[in-house]
């Protein structure tokens, strides 16, 4: 029979590194794609008509926005957790 | 290596090998040194326990891309003009959009199933 492969050559450090850096590559691809959707969106509702520069009340626009989304996204994760945990006591 | 399925995920920085080299043969056979008879008898179960930890990490990244789609979907349906707080309307609003995606997605899928069957497949 096989024995399990052995990854003898990652010392225990190693182990905590490579965990570590999964994490943060994860976190990191996480973040882009947010914040690339939340450019994208709060472009199209805060700004009708592109102009020489970014006006106070587009930029407040923006600011309310990129909040609003945030709070959708939090919010959209509870619901989603909590469907999953409901999903799976059936 | 995530498999995360949408092409919009931009490609995080060159991933670290997770493939290390299986390397089973050469050091059980060198195990008569103390030393390298706990590594390789250590490392079996080391090894199934990093396993666990980076499924572990690659659920919790597909967690979180889920999420990112459903958050696309729901703010573009729910929300027409960003306000300086959500309202309840509108926080009911994206509860009951998560929920019936996730509805509309098991009855397309359960539907195309059928429909595949009928068709005889492709």
């Amino acid at each position: 029979m096989d024995s399990p492969p052995s990854t003898g050559r990652l010392t225990g450090a190693q182990r905590e590194e490579l965990i570590e850096q999964v994490k943060q590559q994860v976190a990191i691809a996480t973040a882009q794609e947010l914040l690339t959707k939340i450019s994208e969106k709060c472009f199209k509702k805060c700004i009708a008509k592109p102009s020489s520069s970014l006006d106070s009340s587009e930029q407040k626009c923006i600011a309310m926005c990129m909040d609003r989304y945030m709070d959708s996204w939090n919010l959209v994760s509870k619901a989603y957790s909590s469907r999953i945990q409901k999903e799976s006591m059936r | 290596m995530f498999g995360f399925g949408s092409k919009s995920t931009p490609e995080p920085a060159p991933a670290p090998d997770y493939s290390v080299e299986l390397d089973s043969g050469p050091s059980n056979a060198h195990s008569i040194s103390s030393s390298n008879f706990m590594e390789s008898s250590s490392s079996a179960s080391e090894d199934a326990e990093l396993q666990r930890i980076l499924m572990r990490e690659q659920q919790r990244a597909q967690f979180q891309q889920q999420i990112n789609k459903f958050n696309d979907i729901c703010w573009e349906t729910c929300i027409d003009k960003p306000t300086s707080k959500m309202d309840n309307k509108t926080e009911t609003c994206i509860v009951n959009c998560v929920n019936r995606f996730i509805d509309l997605n098991l009855l397309c899928a359960q539907r195309f199933a059928q429909i595949l069957q009928q068709n005889g497949g492709f």
